[in-house]
């Protein structure tokens, strides 16, 4: 495969003293401190670098940048292979590991070449076509195997990723001479700067063009340049930087890539210089695609840049002046160019003189015919000016098809373009938005030459390397009427590979504006999205993965717990204890138990706390409850229900009067956060007017609850707490105090679990110290924790709903028995309107009902309530909650179901995947309906 | 991602903010006619052009204010506060 | 090269001091700052008591060496009259310093506030995302930050802050 070193002996950006081993499928090779992987592989003599997407055609390196449809490798530098990754972009590194994609088995001999040979089978829009008869399944396996441009690893990504957010007047994209001049204008102004470049190095086509730049010698140039630039505090320079995506508002998205991992970086830029430069077009003629055609300028480039000849035999097949001018400095670099040919019949004289005084051969005005060769080019077939058929001998060929300027994010920024013809591309034309285009980017001249496929077969003139559509495929989508540059896209798949088109879509325009009599700017562009160049998913996540995908909260005791052997749980986006031991089911029960017998302490610190003040407040909560708690005396607490304007069940909890104006709103633990945003979204924007305060205080509070038989003397034997049997501490009672310590608290009377119930807040900075002392004061009288699980179990032995679990987003007031609460209420309330539509009151809606069936049916929540009788049957409704209660023995539940309230007493065939059960349509409370033990 | 301007605390990204639909809607008395509160409840209007809606600058100061913006270009017009009215400029959307 | 590291950045916990949220109505809150010496949209104060801006009628103060009782009864006399709202929130939040010169870009990470030297310069306050949950950033000094999160998250943002520095 490699010949001998095909580095020049002298030139080149590259630090010669300084090897650098790497392998390429295995093989052991060298290259330079300097190198790109491309540029290391050329200097091999690698010509093949892996195998097309459909047909497995053997390709090579095309280009010297990010346009590269061919050079796609998996990357691995010892932290983990990335697949996709531009060789042209890569930096060389010591010990890096390249591997070629789609080699199947071997590099050299591709099993699935045979594709290439079948080719007929595989035209464009072929999965649409061929793969119909018997089933595309019956393809797909093989299909699937072969497809793909990468592996997937399943192992650990190590590679470090970051976000990184930064704010500039403007950001700069591209390093090369424009974008550098741009930066120091904006740099000597005074304005912050961002430069971003996705090469590895600043500089651009410095590094290689030989054209003075301000009078000075381009490496000069950009020396000081740079040097200048370091000397602002306020501009900041990066490179291995792909800018992916312009967004609205200024923001832009980068793609960094360098030593210490890959960055995502957020943007926000007043506003934006492009200078992204312009990408060199292949040309149309037979087998375009061989190893060693590649663009005119990055031959030129791996040359000037890199000291390597891409060949040792280079001809020149171009249609404009920029093409001549890259073989001629190419040829002064050392490289031996033998011919060029042109398709123009006149090109720039001295262009022409000075390449016959090179003694390179000039075919003017010869029509290229094909190229020829296996794994790598060997001679090359055109047509004379004067019509003879001619062959020269070469091992490269250096093409250029003209220039396209790189708009992609001039596009994204809603930039709109036009086409001009003189310069045979899209330039920009407007933009509404702060972006400004420079250089190349914005026009390049002498860049332009006709574009037409050779007179040789359309199937073997390549217009997309990287997905393998030919002028055969273009021609045959016109045929069938897809002439949209839309349409053609989708349908021959040309542009949609990972490079988005960078080398194809030019010339598939082209082709369809010449095969439909248009004019390229009446056909368009297709619509350019970001990102730019791919992104790893893993940039783009960051650091936002593992413990820090989603932020966890921990209880103000969360040690406490852990060190009671508490298995914590996710619940609302906070860790909780759900049981306590090794053992689930046996921890639940023994938890339920504990709380029906003794004690039990439940960590109650999520429940959401918000405070509301003001000479409104009563009026307020009035209009925002379904429960009217304007009546409530202080020092006295309400369950309240809280609907939306639909009328469906939101939220339920505690409310407590603290004083005349001062309410103290208790809200479910899931829903903490967004009634505090309810509250306050009522309060600004319906009672502006009103004096109203609303200041939630969740944090504040840790809330332990100790519930149970017992529970009143455990309570009661902290020191400093108030007397519990004086003055009439009745159920849904609300005090405040403080304990001998000085920890401020305050007590609630309020039971879920059915048992009488204490909720103490404490300050939670204090809650550890006072659960410490608790557990301490109680054990004697058999005072444990309790988990989440087992409070599911004892509320639901009670029959208290769970908004979101008992209810869904159909659930009106109505559907859970409030009837009756919302025909006493007086006054409006949100929700109130709604729940008088006939459709609200009717009584076929689905309906909270408790249900009872056998401990051995098989009822789960979710499980379906389905009309009797053979045949299809029909849903009324479902299974909220479902257990067995550890207390009463039997299978106990909750579910929504249609005409529920009606139908007490009536036995309901209950279905889930396949299993079926009988359950009986129940009162909703199961433990102590007289509420006895809640007055302890 | 928009960059919204919040009277309070000025130039913010998106994430900051909560969204609140469309604005200047008249909530009905309780004695409305059906068709006059399902319109309240369901019908918003979905133009092509200036639109007027809320926001909340949830994660900053937590006020609710009032923005026009292009649904097309996603232009923001004019930022105002709760209460107040329409300004001129949007009227033609 | 992308810049990474995040070099010169120390973090610490400041918990203990006294913290009270004042909120008042809005057609009082000009009457409360003057009287209270509160701090201007945007800023941290200075004066006795030191408070910080949360939003419009809203502020955090910090009791300088008195608790929370003494500062909201001293709220109650300076406001009497006026309809307001003190509480105490000195176990509500986890308070942190972050200093050095990296302290920006470390913060930056996880925030698309502004943090250029001229744009949030010491004596600057917001309440913005940070590392996906709320947070109050006060800049204290040149490169001195004070950054206040809900206590629940205290674990999570410890954790986060540590592996920026990793």
């Amino acid at each position: 495969m490699a010949g001998p070193s095909y580095r020049l002996p002298e030139g080149g950006w590259i630090d010669r003293s300084r090897p650098l081993a790497f392998t390429f499928n295995g093989r052991r090779l060298q290259g330079c401190a300097g190198d790109t992987l491309a540029s290391a592989l050329l200097a091999a003599g690698i010509a093949v670098v892996g195998r097309s997407f459909k047909l497995h055609r053997p390709r090579g390196v095309l280009a010297a940048s990010a346009e590269e449809p061919n050079a796609l490798v998996t990357v691995d530098r010892g932290d983990g292979p990335v697949p996709l990754a531009r060789a042209t972009l890569t930096p060389l590194s010591e010990g890096l590991r390249a591997e070629s994609r789609r080699v199947f088995p071997a590099l050299g001999f591709d099993l699935a070449r045979i594709i290439d040979y079948t080719r007929a089978l595989w035209p464009a829009g072929f999965y649409n076509k061929t793969f119909k008869w018997p089933s595309w399944h019956a393809y797909e396996w093989a299909l699937r195997r072969m497809a793909g441009l990468g592996r997937l690893v399943p192992a650990p990504d190590p590679t470090r990723y970051r976000h990184v957010n930064v704010h500039c007047d403007v950001l700069v994209v591209g390093a090369g001479p424009a974008g550098l001049t741009a930066a120091l204008a904006a740099a000597r102004a005074g304005e912050d700067v961002l430069v971003a470049e996705q090469a590895a190095e600043p500089g651009g086509s410095l590094e290689y063009d030989p054209e003075p730049v301000e009078g000075q010698p381009p490496r000069e140039w950009l020396a000081q340049a740079l040097v200048e630039l370091a000397r602002h505090p306020n501009v900041r320079l990066v490179c291995g930087a792909t800018v992916a995506g312009c967004y609205d508002h200024g923001v832009l998205t980068i793609h960094g890539t360098g030593d210490a991992g890959e960055s995502w970086w957020k943007v926000r830029a007043g506003r934006v210089v492009l200078a992204t430069g312009a990408i060199e077009q292949p040309l149309l003629f037979g087998n375009n695609d061989l190893p060693g055609i590649m663009l005119a300028g990055a031959v030129h480039r791996y040359a000037a840049r890199y000291g390597v000849a891409c060949g040792r035999r280079v001809i020149g097949v171009v249609n404009n002046d920029l093409g001549w001018r890259a073989l001629l400095a190419l040829s002064r670099a050392g490289v031996e160019v033998v011919a060029v040919i042109d398709p123009r019949p006149m090109p720039d004289r001295a262009l022409s003189a000075a390449a016959a005084e090179r003694g390179i051969a000039l075919h003017v005005g010869a029509t290229p015919l094909t190229a020829h060769g296996s794994r790598r080019v060997r001679s090359f077939d055109f047509i004379t000016a004067d019509g003879g058929r001619e062959r020269v001998e070469c091992d490269a060929i250096a093409m250029s098809g003209g220039f396209s300027p790189t708009l992609n994010l001039y596009a994204q920024a809603g930039g709109r373009l036009r086409h001009d013809p003189r310069l045979a591309s899209f330039v920009p034309a407007d933009c509404r938005r702060p972006v400004e285009v420079v250089g190349a980017a914005a026009g390049i001249t002498g860049g332009a030459g006709p574009i037409a496929p050779a007179p040789v077969a359309s199937t073997s003139q390549w217009v997309d390397y990287l997905y393998d559509v030919t002028v055969a495929d273009v021609e045959l989508a016109v045929r069938e009427g897809f002439d949209s540059i839309e349409h053609l896209k989708r349908y021959t798949t040309v542009g949609m590979g990972p490079d988005q088109g960078k080398t194809s879509n030019r010339n598939a325009l082209a082709l369809v504006a010449a095969l439909t009599g248009r004019d390229p700017g009446a056909v368009g562009t297709t619509t350019c999205r970001p990102p730019y160049q791919p992104v790893t998913l893993g940039a783009i996540a960051g650091d936002r993965r593992g413990d820090f995908y989603a932020p966890a909260r921990r209880l103000p005791g969360h040690d406490w717990h852990a060190r009671q052997g508490a298995e914590f749980e996710d619940f609302a986006g906070w860790k909780r204890p759900a049981w306590y031991g090794r053992d689930r089911d046996a921890g639940i029960a023994h938890e339920v138990g504990r709380v029906r017998q003794a004690a039990g302490l439940f960590d109650a610190s999520p429940l959401g706390k918000i405070e509301v003040k003001g000479p409104a407040a009563a009026e307020f909560l009035d209009f925002i409850y379904l429960t009217a708690v304007s009546g409530l005396k202080p020092g006295r607490a309400r369950y309240a229900v809280m609907l939306n304007e639909n009328g469906v069940v939101i939220d339920d909890g505690v409310c407590a009067r603290l004083t005349d104006d001062h309410f103290l709103v208790g809200t479910s633990a899931a829903n903490a956060g967004r009634v505090a945003h309810w509250l306050e979204e009522w309060r600004q924007c319906e009672w502006s007017r009103r004096e109203l305060i609303v200041a939630p205080v969740t944090e504040q509070w840790a809330v332990i609850t100790v519930a149970g038989p017992r529970a009143r003397a455990i309570v009661q034997a902290l020191p400093g707490m108030i007397d519990l049997d004086a003055g009439g501490l009745a159920p849904m009672s609300q005090r405040a105090g403080r304990l001998d310590d000085g920890t401020r608290y305050r007590l609630q009377t309020i039971s879920f679990s059915g048992e009488a119930s204490f909720e103490l807040s404490l300050p939670a900075d204090r809650a550890p110290a006072v659960i410490e002392r608790l557990a301490e004061i109680g054990a004697p009288a058999g005072l444990g924790p309790i988990g989440v699980e087992a409070l599911l179990v004892l509320r639901l032995e009670k029959g208290h709903p769970i908004v979101g679990i008992d209810t869904d987003g159909t659930t009106n007031a109505l559907d859970l028995g409030f009837g009756r609460i919302v025909a006493g209420r007086k006054t409006d309330f949100v929700g109130a309107r709604s729940l008088a539509r006939p459709a609200d009151r009717s009584a076929d809606r689905r309906q909270l009902v408790g249900i009872e069936f056998d401990p051995s049916a098989a009822v789960v929540a979710g499980a379906h309530f389905v009309t009797a009788g053979a045949g299809p049957r029909r849903s009324e409704g479902f299974v909220t909650s479902a257990g067995i209660s550890p207390t009463l023995g039997k299978g106990i539940g909750l579910g929504l179901l249609e005409g529920g309230h009606r139908r007490r007493g009536e036995l309901v065939s209950v279905f889930d995947q396949g299993r079926r059960a009988t359950v009986r349509v129940v009162d909703r409370c199961f433990y102590d309906p007289g509420g006895a033990r809640i007055r302890g | 991602m928009l960059r919204i301007p919040c009277p309070w605390c000025g130039v913010r990204d998106e994430v900051e903010y909560r969204f609140g639909g469309e604005s200047h809607l008249e909530r009905p008395a309780p004695d409305a006619a059906d068709a006059h509160w399902a319109d309240y409840l369901f019908n918003r209007d979905n133009p092509s052009g200036v639109h007027h809606e809320r926001w909340c600058h949830s994660y900053g100061c937590g006020q609710w204010f009032n923005l026009a913006r292009d649904t097309v270009t996603h232009q923001i017009i004019a930022v105002y506060r709760m209460g107040e009215p329409k300004p001129a400029a949007g009227e033609d959307g | 090269m992308a810049e990474h590291a995040s070099p010169g950045v120390e973090i610490a916990r400041a918990d203990g001091r006294t913290l009270v949220s004042l909120r008042v109505v809005a057609a009082a809150a000009k009457a409360a700052r003057e009287r209270l010496g509160l701090s201007e949209p945007g800023r941290v104060g200075q004066s006795d008591p030191c408070s910080i801006w949360l939003g419009p009628g809203h502020w955090l103060l910090f009791g300088g060496g008195i608790g929370p009782e003494e500062l909201i009864g001293r709220c109650v006399e300076s406001l009497g009259g006026l309809v307001h709202l003190a509480v105490d929130e000195s176990a509500a939040w986890a308070v942190w310093q972050v200093s050095g010169a990296g302290a920006r870009d470390a913060l930056a990470r996880g925030t698309g506030l502004d943090l250029r030297p001229a744009r949030f310069a010491a004596g600057a306050s917001a309440r913005t995302r940070l590392a996906g949950i709320a947070a109050v950033v006060a800049a204290l000094g040149e490169d001195r930050f004070q950054v206040l999160i809900e206590r629940s998250h205290a674990a999570y943002f410890g954790a986060w802050m540590a592996d920026g520095m990793r």
